[in-house]
């Protein structure tokens, strides 16, 4: 017995799509919505408790460290060596 | 208004940003390293705006001088993007781009990884010697706040690797000579 969806079912071609109801369109919109939720970031307060469980980065500093920061008065720079230039001609 | 699921992620990560800057801004403080005065915040037309009219300095070819406008919307199409820029009152004394890898299967988001960094070409700015810090910090906040297990500082001055190291990075090579500094995110 073929569904009334069936694109063999007699009097449908293959050209016509599959009838898809209301509810089943917002199934879809729902599977998407959890499919990006999933590729996204976690949520803002799930963000917190990860950096409420870490001191970060400076708290960890040990004084030795933190004093060769203070004293630091070198280049601060990173990039690629061919990375974009500024032109100040283009600035005007 | 609905927002469409890019702008939904734009917003999260903004805000997941703005809890990360808060936190290092809380962290330099306790370190006294910056006083109440430090702001970071994302790259925005402000910060373009003040880029433009304040850095006028030149450099070494290979030593900064970056088209922080350029930059901005190279990295920014993708809303995890590290966008900071950092402040002392209304001063901007430093920029910073990075990305963060891709989702893997289980949802762990492997890098932060610093691509381009500058400090401000005046030489007596009021966070001279503090903007690697501090951008160091930034990134590493953001990176826990994303599950991030490591962070890397892409392309650093050959001048720098002492400093790096003793700061808790290693040394490692890409393909194509890249060379870039790693230390791991405490989970």
């Amino acid at each position: 017995m073929k569904s009334p969806s069936d694109s063999s079912a007699p009097g449908r071609t293959d050209s016509q799509p599959p009838a898809v109801s209301t509810a089943g369109r917002k199934r879809m919109g729902a599977r998407i919505r959890r499919g990006i939720e999933r590729i996204m970031a976690p949520s803002v307060e799930e963000a917190e408790r990860r950096m409420q469980r870490n001191p970060g980065f400076l708290a960890s500093l040990t004084p030795e460290q933190l004093a060769m920061i203070r004293e630091y008065k070198g280049p601060e720079v990173l990039g690629r060596r061919d990375g974009p230039r500024r032109s100040f001609d283009q600035d005007g | 208004m609905t927002l469409s699921p890019f702008q939904s992620a734009v917003a999260r990560c903004a805000r997941i940003r703005r809890g990360a800057y808060d936190r290092t801004i809380s962290d330099a403080l306790e370190q006294g390293l910056a006083g109440p005065s430090l702001r970071l915040t994302d790259i925005d037309a402000e910060t373009l705006l003040a880029w433009k009219r304040t850095w006028r300095g030149t450099r070494a070819p290979g030593a900064g001088g970056w088209d922080w406008e350029t930059l901005w919307k190279r990295f920014r199409r993708r809303p995890t993007a590290l966008q900071l820029a950092i402040w002392d009152g209304d001063e901007l004394c430093g920029l910073a781009l990075g990305r963060v890898s891709r989702r893997r299967a289980l949802g762990v988001r492997h890098t932060v990884s610093v691509h381009y960094m500058e400090a401000s070409p005046e030489p007596e700015h009021p966070l001279a010697g503090l903007i690697a810090a501090l951008v160091i910090a930034a990134a590493e906040r953001y990176g826990e706040a994303l599950g991030a297990s490591r962070l890397r500082l892409m392309d650093p001055l050959p001048g720098l690797m002492g400093y790096y190291r003793k700061l808790g990075f290693t040394i490692a090579l890409l393909p194509g000579r890249r060379v870039y500094f790693e230390k791991r995110i405490p989970q």
